[in-house]
């Protein structure tokens, strides 16, 4: 049956239904309570769901050094609970208050060799500052674009699409349960939010954006922190990985928003004792000269993470670059190895030259 | 496509569902008709009744792996998931994040959860909750760890199996059952087989039993690694590289691990062919060990039967870059000392019989080892005048070196006396 014409059927049902059942006194549409069934019940957007158009409540954002998933596109959103303020800190994730709740959308370009090409979007996460802590929901969209039902145990979604040269060629991507959010986004414990930090969110609003400039500056002019923060010029920020900045500071962005969720004191991989915080400026924290913990087959015959001068010895740019899931590295349900990540950490590992290890 | 069958009682998702059904049960019904979305849906909740003393039950379907998923939600604070008998494929990483939840399947023989085709995931089951107890069931060939509980409170594993079928391949998964930086682990009646590191490797934690259990054909049967006051006893460690290894290794968050109580555990034939990874420390132990305390502190390994090792039966060593074995630590906060441990009441039988390269470096090329090796080193710079950190032997009749490897004993000897001290029990229960 058509999507149309279920559509029909439906409210042909539901007319017919409603006249014998209520009366002449239609029932108003009742979600339920969250999390809802369907990510339209939450009212983020206006208008048709696929245009992704913010309702007035909901603030499109960026990050600087976003996290890698298999050439997906993400629309970032945020809404705060009516007179709800972020509390400003210059290091790691801002507070926000019980009833904010991220919205990140996950859409595939459809041509990747038009740039203005219609992407599909596969799905909707949801982080909920709930009063017992975050929760993480997962809305999966259909075909027709007009919709996203919530799912809890992941899905496999095979993707058509034109290739760079015009070809065709198909990707799998996986949805992830929603348990396996905790994987990256808990810390001692506890459920945290990854995107929203000083240095993450300190550049230009996206283009969605109803007012363009800082964001950062953006959010204290609309009043959005308890305190206001200083002038975003004079806070710190991330280097965009596929900018101009210097190769360290790129690498050493990349690495945090790709790896400190887990490798970091507290996180997933903290046990390893490899931390790649931007701002942890002991280089045998992130990993110089440093053996590996458990690496097992990770290690690949490699004495160490990082081997100044000699990415080919260094075990970091060895397990991202592979997708066996014994070596792969970050430990997500990705299938693609981001080759551009690897070459810039790569790139910066060959240009270190100090400390050499002691082998 | 709905996913297999689930089955949970009294969750939220079921109440909303049955409020859903008593205010607007037509319209449910005629919209949902049409549509192929099946997820949340399929996941509850009405049909069937519930096996006693399941919240949530899962089956084997077409769709293991988003059942089983499912089932893991579903398996919230208190809960107790039962996974029914069969063979399920399962081709991500589960993640159990509920606290105090059971997850309880029909059986190591009855239900089994195969992850060969496992496309994502670091391990086969990740663990995250406080308070869990896994029991009755087999993780198979996982392509890397099989149940790894991180950083958590209280895990137990009870009568649980992790086994990988190819026989000593490095396609295996490192670690079968991996607690890591957790408080309060319990290992008890399970078996780990074909492990390419360690069997049981409980790492970074403190509060540790592990009995009754069985680890062969790994690399390493049983390691405890920076890890405090475990009870290893019981158990069987047999066909292994090295039966029970006691680790301290350095650049972990956790270290100084201490206080092992090794006892009565069978220790045999322990001569596989190294495995590991090459990179890994666990891959530079010789074969033939059956076991070996390396860099830790106030073990007691006792009342053990160790048997047919063919490099030596138990060896205490410290982490020493000059012997050549291992690389400089690089860590101002490790302690590379064995110190402090005592090792009485041993049964020894045919060890040391074909040793092998690295234990001969050890012994200065004794093609046949003693039973017991001390490297004889402690840390010069330390106050030992208590004697606090000798390591003492009381094996009646066991053969015996101190290879005195850091010259502090004016030559290696095999003369017992010279290390006949003890120290006071371990605790056979935990604190």
């Amino acid at each position: 049956m058509s999507r149309v014409s279920a559509r029909r059927s439906c409210a042909a049902a539901m007319a017919a239904l409603l006249l014998c059942a209520c009366g002449d006194d239609p029932a108003p549409y009742d979600p339920g309570d969250p999390p809802y069934d369907k990510l339209s019940d939450w009212r983020f957007f206006r208008g048709a769901l696929a245009d992704l158009q913010p309702s007035s409540d909901v603030l499109p954002y960026t990050v600087v050094a976003p996290l890698w998933a298999d050439f997906a596109g993400k629309g970032r959103y945020f809404r705060l609970p009516e007179g709800g303020k972020i509390d400003f800190t210059d290091k790691d994730e801002w507070g926000f208050p019980e009833g904010t709740i991220f919205i990140k959308t996950f859409f595939f370009d459809t041509d990747r060799s038009d740039p203005d090409d219609e992407p599909r979007i596969v799905e909707t996460r949801l982080l909920v500052y709930e009063p017992a802590g975050i929760a993480s929901y997962i809305y999966l969209w259909n075909d027709a674009q007009d919709e996203a039902e919530r799912i809890k145990g992941g899905a496999d979604v095979h993707l058509s699409y034109t290739d760079a040269d015009g070809k065709p060629a198909e990707q799998l991507y996986l949805v992830p349960d929603q348990n396996t959010c905790e994987d990256c986004h808990a810390r001692d414990d506890v459920a945290v939010v990854l995107g929203p930090t000083t240095h993450q969110l300190n550049t230009a609003a996206p283009p969605e954006s109803e007012e363009q400039g800082n964001q950062i500056d953006l959010f204290a002019s609309l009043g959005l922190f308890r305190e206001a923060p200083p002038a975003a010029a004079s806070l710190p920020a991330f280097h965009a990985p596929t900018g101009d900045g210097a190769l360290a500071e790129r690498a050493r962005s990349y690495l945090h928003g790709n790896c400190a969720h887990c490798h970091r004191p507290g996180g997933g991989g903290g046990p390893s004792g490899l931390s790649f915080l931007y701002w942890e400026d002991r280089p045998a924290e992130y990993g110089v000269c440093k053996v590996p913990a458990a690496a097992g087959a990770g290690a690949g015959g490699r004495q160490v993470d990082i081997w100044p001068g000699d990415p080919e010895r260094s075990i970091v740019p060895f397990r991202m670059s592979t997708t066996d899931p014994d070596i792969k590295m970050p430990e997500l349900p990705s299938l693609l190895a981001d080759e551009f990540g690897a070459k810039l950490v790569s790139d910066w590992i060959a240009s270190l030259t100090d400390p050499a290890c002691e082998y | 496509m709905p996913a297999g069958r689930v089955r949970v009682k009294s969750s939220k998702t079921t109440h909303r569902s049955a409020r859903i059904l008593s205010l607007a049960l037509p319209l449910v019904f005629a919209c949902n008709g049409g549509s192929d979305d099946g997820d949340d849906g399929a996941a509850d909740s009405t049909g069937g009744d519930l096996p006693e003393g399941c919240d949530v039950y899962v089956e084997p379907s077409e769709d293991d792996q988003t059942a089983l998923a499912e089932a893991f939600v579903d398996a919230t604070d208190g809960k107790t998931l039962c996974i029914a008998a069969g063979e399920y494929h399962v081709t991500r990483q589960l993640t159990l994040t509920g606290n105090g939840v059971t997850v309880k399947g029909a059986g190591v023989d009855m239900t089994t959860l195969d992850f060969a085709g496992q496309e994502t995931g670091g391990n086969g089951i990740l663990i995250k909750g406080d308070d869990v107890t896994f029991t009755g069931l087999t993780v198979r060939n996982t392509p890397g760890d099989g149940i790894r509980a991180d950083q958590v409170q209280n895990i137990a594993f009870v009568e649980v199996d992790v086994i990988w079928e190819a026989m000593h391949s490095l396609d295996n998964g490192a670690y079968g059952l991996y607690p890591v930086g957790s408080t309060g682990v319990t290992i008890q009646k399970c078996q780990v087989v074909g492990a390419r590191d360690a069997g049981i490797y409980v790492g970074q934690s403190s509060n540790i039993v592990v009995e009754d259990s069985v680890a062969h054909d790994n690399v390493a049967g049983i390691e405890i690694e920076n890890s405090t006051d475990a009870i290893v006893r019981r158990n069987q460690a047999y066909s292994n590289t090295a039966g029970i290894l006691v680790f301290n290794l350095p650049g972990l968050d956790v270290k100084d691990g201490k206080r092992a109580n090794v006892y009565e555990n069978d220790v045999h034939d322990n001569n596989v062919e190294n495995f590991a990874d090459p990179g890994t420390v666990v891959g530079i132990v010789p074969p033939g060990v059956g076991m070996l305390v390396l860099a830790a502190d106030g073990n007691e390994l006792h009342g053990n039967t160790i048997s047919n090792n063919d490099s030596v039966g138990i060896a205490l060593i410290t982490y020493s870059s000059e012997s050549g074995l291992f690389e400089p630590p690089n860590d101002p906060d490790y302690d590379i000392y064995s110190e402090g441990n005592y090792v009485h009441d041993n049964t020894f039988t045919n060890n040391g019989t074909m040793p092998d390269e690295l234990v001969q470096l050890l012994t200065g090329g004794m093609t046949m080892t003693p039973d017991v090796i001390f490297d004889g080193c402690i840390d010069a710079m330390k106050d030992n005048t208590d004697g606090s950190l000798s390591n003492c032997l009381g094996d009646d009749g066991a053969r015996f070196m101190n290879a005195d490897l850091c010259g502090d004993n004016m030559g290696s000897s095999t003369d017992p006396t010279t290390v006949a001290c003890s120290h006071d029990p371990l605790p056979s229960e935990l604190p």
